[in-house]
């Protein structure tokens, strides 16, 4: 996943934060103990929101230790322990950075795939091992997806499904019975979310290479820029992305939960709007070090 | 979409018209006389009473329908759709030949619990185009277009919202980790100001 489940960083308390940290620098570092070095940098933050959904969700035992690591080499941070759910986390960060590497090939950016392939192949063939069930899911979605792209008259409803789907099959097997419907919609709409807010934020790559964009499929292909195509469309993209914001919170408000409630409700409640209007303002695609930058000022700060 | 006047009185679905009668006028006496509390409580109670009168009229209007020799399959759909079996009741809708409004407003509820609600309001449309003054069509695209999608509403609107601190639970136990992760930055921070860094 790429980046766009993200908590409010004002609306943080700093024992949130911290807690948030510490999922995140858990998952990067059982990355490091699993499947090696080089694969941390498949460590998302869309990733941390689904850890730490799930371990609420199945009541996971979480522990914590304090660490120094690459990126935090003078003071120890607090970062959770390794557990079953953790590991499976990881597994799926480098499947599907992995994935998105061939993604990018088959998009005619090859140098990026070169790059991700020398990232993460060895660590993919080793996760693919371990979490077979995993990789499975993500290679029927692929294909899938690349079933319904042919579609032309194909809804953004039947578009966004596979990667939906793709995030409601996750957390079923990572819940096993501890799933329901509420969790189901929940995972269901975050998936849709993220497919439909990275198809916008990529638009102005896809209208300039020419590749294939949900929004310009369904709305109108000849298109000369996002802000072009937000003028025509900006009402409509708004309706798709908000009654998807609105299911998320509508599910997650009938959840209970027990370990985590008020930074996963700052990440549904306020985040994705966030997020939703940060890529509609913004004119260029998000870069991860502007994502970074954001969720690192509060560190600085505290530091 | 999802409440209907048998979840709002808390009624079995296979209750009696003269319950649901009964039911309606015992809630709607009390949220009439609660709507002019100060506050929150007579906002809530004035929109629970909307809700109320809103799904009150469709179930009447159903029911007129039903009496008037309506039925045409569309009962053996909905009631898959409330046991949950979406294939199952799409299947059967495909069955129908006369696609009138209820045929697109039964598509639109399968589509809304796939999640896939452009369809579903595209399919509403067709329905409240077809039969303009249908009620409960109108009323469905009204909640779709003004609720659902709106960008502004607050987050505590949707769902039941079990965690506002109003549930069965205090509200502390719903954050046990964010807890423990503030004692132990509160404990940490006692130890780096008493005797440097731990």
């Amino acid at each position: 996943m790429f980046g766009y489940i993200l908590p409010v960083q004002k609306e943080l308390k700093d024992h949130e934060f911290a807690l948030y940290s510490a999922f995140y620098c858990g998952i990067c570092l059982d990355i490091k103990r699993r499947l090696g070095e080089k694969a941390r940098l498949a460590t998302g933050y869309d990733m941390t929101f689904f850890a730490i959904l799930i371990s609420d969700i199945v009541g996971q035992e979480v522990e914590f230790f304090n660490c120094k690591c690459i990126s935090n080499p003078i003071f120890k941070k607090t970062v959770v322990c390794q557990n079953s759910l953790l590991d499976s986390i990881a597994d799926i960060s480098v499947l599907l950075a992995y994935h998105k590497t061939q993604d990018d090939e088959q998009d005619g950016e090859k140098l990026k795939s070169k790059v991700g392939q020398f990232l993460f192949k060895k660590a993919y063939l080793k996760a693919k091992v371990l979490s077979p069930q995993m990789d499975q899911l993500i290679v029927t979605s692929l294909k899938e997806l690349d079933s319904v792209q042919r579609d032309s008259d194909a809804s953004i409803d039947k578009l966004a499904h596979p990667f939906a789907n793709l995030i409601k099959q996750f957390a079923v097997v990572l819940c096993g019975q501890k799933t329901g419907d509420n969790l189901e919609r929940l995972c269901y709409n975050i998936g849709k979310f993220v497919y439909l807010i990275d198809a916008l934020d990529d638009l102005n790559e896809d209208i300039k290479k020419g590749t294939f964009n949900p929004f310009l499929h369904c709305f109108g292909l000849n298109q000369q820029s996002k802000a072009h195509f937000l003028i025509e469309n900006k009402l409509q993209v708004e309706y798709c992305l908000n009654i998807t914001i609105n299911r998320c919170i509508e599910a997650f408000n009938n959840l209970d939960f027990y370990q985590s409630y008020s930074v996963l409700k700052n990440i549904i409640h306020l985040g994705l709007r966030y997020k939703m209007q940060q890529v509609l303002n913004s004119k260029k695609k998000l870069t991860r070090s502007q994502i970074q930058k954001d969720m690192k000022r509060k560190k600085t700060k505290r530091s | 979409m999802d409440s209907n006047i048998f979840t709002i009185l808390n009624l079995p679905y296979d209750a009696t018209e003269q319950e649901v009668d009964q039911g309606y006028t015992v809630l709607n006496a009390e949220l009439s006389e609660k709507r002019f509390a100060s506050g929150e409580e007579g906002n809530s109670a004035a929109r629970a009473l909307n809700d109320l009168n809103t799904e009150y009229r469709i179930y009447k209007d159903d029911l007129k329908r039903k009496k008037q020799g309506g039925s045409t399959g569309f009962e053996a759909v909905d009631s898959q759709i409330k046991l949950g079996n979406i294939d199952a009741a799409q299947s059967m809708l495909d069955q129908i030949m006369d696609r009138n409004g209820e045929w697109h407003y039964m598509q639109s509820i399968i589509f809304y619990k796939r999640d896939w609600i452009t369809e579903c309001r595209k399919h509403l449309t067709i329905a409240v185009n077809l039969e303009p003054t249908n009620a409960k069509y109108k009323s469905a695209l009204q909640k779709l277009d003004m609720v659902m999608s709106n960008g502004h509403i607050e987050a505590q609107y949707f769902g039941n919202n079990r965690q506002s601190g109003n549930g069965s639970y205090a509200r502390g136990q719903q954050d046990m980790l964010c807890n423990c992760m503030l004692g132990y930055c509160l404990a940490q921070l006692c130890c780096r100001s008493s005797a440097g860094r731990c």
